[in-house]
């Protein structure tokens, strides 16, 4: 019954083409922005969404995320009952190239031979052809000055295997390291090398920025990092455990009120598509009015007129959420300049799916919400009056 | 030629009202967006471009970029103090000794921790930075755990108020003062004393050695002028020098990078040249308070990369917008434009016309957006400066800059949307035009 109304909504959406055109595309464009917004919130809430983060936990020096705790640390960390693997990690400040957000990536220097047991998730892969390599792990353990980096981190700069990386060091020695390994996973974009080989450089001072702890089940976490605290406590160096998705949205936090900045711009900009579709759809009423009248005259009933005319805005609108929400899911599937703003906060973000299908209904709903006022109007006009008006 | 009138234009904007008003509005959000990103960045230039004098020096180690990074060697810093170019008072040198310490802190009313830099600094260390006044409490005592604390961090983090007890190493120290430092990146601090502090975190290393550079011989601006060092516009030439350095307080960002060009002292010079005579391998670095602080803005700020990348696609959507109000306005006044070419008015009058009344419409739209943006002037937030790690505070700065900035935005955006809009119009074929209903 209702298909049979397919033709005339299609040809009243086309006749306007340029019309229907702009309004999906300034449309689009606002779906664009919420999702991707939206999307970023999600990424900054658990970056990065490790299938294997929820058995991790990070210890780190209770004064802040920089000063180091002794690596002897590292031991007393494993006999606790419940950790399975502990690696020690040293957060390397070094530029690489130039002092530029654009070659920004996080450098860390660890026990390279421990990699795979903390973090089962990631794949020793190809950077080329992406294709899993595991014999490319080996090459790095086995190198001293090997390093290995995630492979987003080789498409962006064009790495190969063999490429000879140079990082100044910021207060801390220089490093000259050889890239033998390449990882995916659902972290892709760090770099890491020897600790062994970064201890040495810096005369062997057995600091250790944080520990990466494995635990054997998720729900010790709790009481084994309020194990691992109380063991420090009295120490040099007394310890924050916490997981490692808190301990990741913490980076975030440091950016100040992050959450409520992009909460108002995707307010703005939910607000700028009213404007736009409720401006545009105002227009189209006020042009069809006589029309409208004609087929009121055929009998069509002001509620059928209304239903046709918000049908023809609901699909007008998921096209456009369609475009627009497709469009943030492309553009963030495959790494590009947009993954770099933000100083590396954005490496690695995806949107999430149930995020993009949802952009359907609220593409609708502002559709509507918009087209409710001036349609009622012309669906309930008196037929005489409208139809004798000329444009 | 005469154009077509002006009025024309308004008049119809006004017919139209609310195709103008929703159209205006469209455009006013990403203008108001841009705005608020500009603004932002303003702040946050402020707060680290405006920090420093030209005759202050700071040694870091090398490539340390922040002295959060960097360590300097209770050797070296001796060696320092002893350079022949350092000023001195009596027989000491105006040198401060200094330590960084970062807390990670809690914001007030949740939004999470951040990392707060703990200067331990000097009597003399003080004395180098002017622009840092205590307004509440008094200075921490020599030995003593006690601090004081920028207004904007104790307004912003919990136990930074004045009384309370922040827990930093193994103790709690005292807030015994407030401090306020203008706009500059002191303004995120919180200062100690220095042995205190490098004692209690068990530091024997300093993190950096701020020193003053010897006053030049030169005395009168007409000697700076003689020696190439000031052009003389900037002064009349009777001024005392010392007076000039005190242009460099102004607000003024560009009389400041002059002076600073211009009055860089030789000793100044001299220090930044000295790493290299104290060490052998050069491990450590000079260089000006001034470009130290100039140097961090290198890193950008994550955020303000987020907002022009969010204020660009906004303008994109309100491109078209402008496209669609436009073209529907030209549709719908077919008849007029023909008549209009029919009384003599050639194509070129009838583009310009209509692109003036779309950048009219847009300029309305930029205005509102700009006007909105004042909303967020001046309200104090921090974000993290990544070069030290730590927290900066800044305010959000709506200057008339970037007042007008926001309006050539918006007026940009009429330009776009309405070209070819204007265009078609342009091209109205008169005949059928004035025959249409």
């Amino acid at each position: 019954m209702a298909l049979r109304y397919l033709p005339f909504l299609r040809r009243n959406l086309l006749r306007n083409r340029r019309r229907s055109f702009l309004t999906l595309f300034s449309l689009a464009a606002s779906i664009f922005l919420v999702v991707v917004l939206e999307g970023l919130l999600r990424h900054l809430d658990d970056m990065p969404r490790a299938d294997g983060s929820e058995k991790r936990l990070i210890v780190r020096n209770a004064q802040n995320f920089k000063d180091p705790i002794p690596a002897s640390f590292g031991g007393k960390i494993h006999q606790i009952p419940g950790v399975q693997g502990v690696c020690a990690l040293f957060l390397y400040w070094g530029i690489y190239k130039d002092l530029k957000p654009e070659y920004f990536f996080p450098k860390m220097a660890l026990d390279a031979e421990r990699l795979r047991e903390n973090y089962p998730e990631t794949r020793i892969v190809d950077p080329e052809t992406g294709a899993e390599r595991p014999a490319l792990f080996d090459q790095f353990v086995a190198d001293r000055r090997g390093a290995s980096a995630g492979i987003n981190l080789y498409r962006k700069y064009g790495w190969k295997i063999g490429d000879r990386i140079v990082f100044r060091g910021m207060g801390l020695p220089d490093v000259e390291v050889t890239l033998r390994s390449c990882y995916d996973g659902p972290e892709r974009s760090s770099f890491y090398f020897h600790r062994a080989y970064l201890e040495e450089l810096m005369g062997n001072p057995g600091a250790v920025t944080f520990f990466n702890v494995i635990c054997e089940n998720a729900e010790d976490l709790p009481s084994v990092a309020s194990s691992i605290d109380a063991l420090f406590a009295n120490s040099q160096a007394p310890t924050v455990t916490e997981t490692e998705k808190a301990f990741q949205g913490q980076w975030v936090q440091m950016l100040g009120n992050v959450r409520f900045l992009l909460r108002a711009i995707g307010l703005a900009c939910g607000f700028a598509m009213l404007c736009v579709s409720a401006n545009t759809l105002a227009m189209t009423a006020r042009e069809r009015a006589s029309e409208i009248a004609v087929m009121k005259t055929l009998g069509f009933t002001p509620g059928k007129v209304l239903t046709l005319l918000l049908s023809e805005v609901a699909v007008l609108c998921a096209i456009a959420s369609a475009i627009g929400s497709g469009g943030a899911v492309a553009m963030f599937l495959f790494p590009g300049p947009w993954h770099d703003m933000g100083g590396g906060f954005l490496l690695g973000m995806r949107i999430p799916p149930d995020l993009a299908i949802a952009a359907l209904p609220l593409g609708i709903f502002v559709g509507w919400a918009s087209a409710l006022w001036p349609f009622l109007r012309v669906a309930h006009a008196p037929i005489a009056s409208t139809i004798r008006r000329t444009g | 030629m005469l154009g077509i009138p002006l009025k024309y234009n308004l008049r119809h904007l006004v017919v139209r009202w609310v195709a103008t008003v929703m159209t205006a509005l469209g455009i006013a959000l990403p203008t108001g967006v841009f705005c608020a990103v500009l603004a932002l960045n303003k702040g946050l230039e402020t707060a680290l471009k405006q920090t420093g004098r030209p005759d202050t020096v700071v040694f870091l180690r090398k490539n340390a970029l922040s002295e959060t990074n960097s360590s300097v060697s209770r050797e070296d810093a001796t060696k320092i103090e002893a350079l022949s170019d350092v000023a001195r008072e009596g027989d000491r040198s105006v040198a401060s000794r200094e330590v960084i310490v970062l807390l990670n802190l809690p914001r007030i009313g949740g939004g999470g921790n951040s990392n707060v830099a703990i200067r331990g600094t000097t009597a003399r260390g003080r004395a180098l930075r002017p622009e840092v006044q205590l307004v509440e409490g008094q200075w921490p005592g020599d030995g003593l755990s006690e601090v004081v604390v920028a207004r904007g961090i104790a307004n912003r983090f919990e136990n930074c108020q004045l009384g309370s007890r922040l827990p930093l190493g193994k103790r709690d120290w005292r807030v015994v003062g407030i401090f306020d430092a203008g706009a500059t990146a002191y303004g995120s601090e919180i200062w100690g004393d220095a042995e205190t502090l490098a004692g209690a975190f068990l530091r024997d290393a300093w993190s950096a050695v701020w020193v003053k550079a010897k006053p030049s011989e030169v005395k009168s601006a007409e000697q700076w002028i003689a020696a190439g060092k000031l052009k003389p516009s900037m002064t009349g030439p009777d001024e005392p020098a010392e007076e000039l350095l005190q242009v460099k307080e102004d607000d003024d960002m560009k009389s400041l990078n002059l002076v600073e060009e211009s009055l860089v002292s030789e000793s100044a010079l001299e220090l930044l040249k000295a790493p290299k005579k104290i060490t052998e391998i050069a491990t450590l670095e000079a260089m000006t308070e001034v470009d130290y602080f100039r140097k961090q803005t290198e890193l950008g700020s994550p955020i303000a990369g987020i907002g022009s990348f969010i204020a660009l696609v906004m303008a994109v959507g309100a491109a078209f917008a402008v496209m669609n109000t436009m073209y529907a306005a030209i549709a719908s006044r077919s008849r007029e434009i023909a008549v209009l070419r029919a009384i003599g008015y050639p194509r070129r009058a009838v583009m310009a016309s209509f692109l003036v009344e779309s950048v009219i419409l847009a300029l309305v739209g930029g205005l509102l957006g700009a006007l909105a943006s004042l909303a967020v002037n001046g309200i104090s937030t921090g974000t993290t400066n990544f070069a030290t790690f730590s927290e900066l505070t800044f305010a959000f700065r709506v200057t008339p800059e970037v007042l007008g900035k926001g309006c050539m935005f918006g007026g940009f955006l009429g330009v776009l949307g309405g070209l070819l809009p204007a265009y078609r119009a342009s091209r109205t074929p008169i005949l059928q035009a004035m025959r249409a209903i």
